[in-house]
């Protein structure tokens, strides 16, 4: 289980930020904590899949994509800020998200 | 073992088959519609492989090796050399069509033509007779990464060559999948039909409110409410399933009030979350609904589920494990068991 400090937080934050940005096409001044990536920036969850690749390998995470999905059934994920929530989850618990959320 | 490989479609499934195969080694020629801005869509991949080179997810060799094995076009005649050609394009028949009629023209003579329908039976594309052995239903669901379930729906005429070679195909791209005749096609939305549908009568004579089915829902049943479903897939989609589904059920009359109120919605341009309004919207206020009869409404729902289920395990000769599996991955989570 990976200690969160608020580097990892901020680094998360900005890994989003900017891969939104960029796979939106939008300024990166116009993405907040309560934008809505479906509504506002129109993303999806192939994003939301790349995101967890990329973090996959850069925490080198023990993660199946099956736990996450089964996670984000039950907490889905419309905002940017929900999202960031999420990545810090997976990356401090891991494979245990589910056993967490008991 | 086929290798090259056609998608047709740059909608989302389109999109999503070509990113999930794009992991293994298949040679991919991805046909988009003449419409779509092929600039964007050819930039957007760049971006997309450019970032996972970036993030160490491939290295130099990976990256260059998948810019060989693909190609992004919107020329048809491009998938000549195509041993699979997958269509993922609109839900509309007359286009499906006409477009397995234009592969015809163009394809190789032992290429196999497979449409990812949601519910189109694949015998009513087939082109011309020389295809009829060589054509399938391969029915993936979004997204492909998470869902470990394919319907593979086999026409009377798909050959036992084409089966083997969609089995090996499908054991390569490591999905489970289910082997359907058309009598049980889409078996997994429409177990999921007969208990939407339920909901939605007991909504409509008024013995529960959505609010109060889909709580009961999403506490009982399946991770997503029956009235959110329907707005999160959108009113138009979920009224040709609805009509396509039902229309060879024993049952047909009853889908009839479901029908008339998707279509009364659809033709005031409520079509759910994309309008931001279908069965909820901004006019509707939240109704607790009547806790009093939960218990009444959540055996209402089970008894519809469990014979759904039951008949269509009966009807496809597919073990009750084995589609409860599938009825799994279908909706993530774990479901109902029916004994």
């Amino acid at each position: 289980m990976a200690l969160i400090t608020e580097n990892t937080r901020k680094e998360v934050t900005d890994i989003v930020y900017n891969f939104f940005a960029d796979e939106c096409e939008v300024d990166i001044k116009d993405i907040h904590s309560d934008t809505n990536i479906i509504n506002d920036i129109d993303g999806d969850s192939l994003m939301f899949l790349e995101l967890i690749e990329i973090f996959k390998k850069k925490y080198n995470l023990d993660i199946e994509l099956k736990t996450i999905g089964k996670y984000s059934v039950k907490h889905p994920v419309q905002t940017i800020g929900q999202l960031i929530d999420m990545q810090l989850l997976i990356i401090e618990h891991e494979n245990k998200l589910l056993e967490f959320d008991q | 073992m086929l290798k090259n490989i056609g998608i047709i479609g740059e909608g989302k499934m389109g999109t999503n088959l070509l990113y999930y195969l794009l992991d293994m080694d298949f040679n991919l020629t991805w046909i988009c519609s003449p419409e779509a801005d092929l600039e964007k869509l050819r930039r957007n991949f760049s971006k997309r492989l450019g970032r996972s080179l970036e993030a160490g997810i491939i290295d130099e060799d990976r990256f260059q090796s998948i810019l060989e094995r693909i190609k992004i076009s919107n020329a048809l005649e491009d998938v000549a050399s195509c041993e699979l050609i997958i269509e993922a394009i609109t839900e509309d028949l007359e286009a499906k069509q006409e477009l397995f009629r234009l592969l015809d023209t163009i394809a190789l003579p032992g290429c196999i033509f497979t449409s990812n329908s949601s519910s189109i039976n694949p015998s009513i594309l087939v082109p011309s007779e020389n295809r009829k052995e060589k054509f399938a239903g391969l029915h993936f669901f979004y997204p492909i990464a998470l869902k470990d379930i394919v319907e593979v729906i086999l026409t009377q005429e798909t050959s036992k060559e084409t089966l083997a070679q969609i089995t090996s195909f499908m054991e390569s791209i490591h999905r489970r999948f289910l082997l359907l005749e058309e009598k049980d096609s889409f078996i997994l939305n429409r177990i999921f039909l007969h208990f939407q549908n339920e909901a939605f009568l007991l909504v409509n004579e008024k013995k529960a409110s959505l609010q109060q089915i889909d709580r009961i829902v999403r506490e009982r049943f399946f991770p997503t409410g029956v009235f959110e479903f329907f707005d999160s897939v959108g009113l138009d989609i979920m009224l040709v399933s609805v009509q396509n589904y039902s229309k060879d059920d024993p049952a047909e009359e009853r889908f009839h009030p479901l029908i008339a109120q998707l279509q009364e919605l659809v033709s005031k341009g409520r079509l759910g979350a994309k309008t931001k309004g279908g069965f909820y919207g901004e006019d509707i206020s939240v109704d607790p609904g009547y806790p009093e009869n939960d218990g009444e409404i959540i055996a209402k729902l089970q008894e519809s589920y469990a014979h759904a289920f039951r008949w269509f395990c009966h009807s496809s000769g597919i073990p009750s494990a084995e589609l409860k599996t599938a009825m799994d991955e279908y909706f993530g989570a774990e479901t109902p068991i029916v004994i």
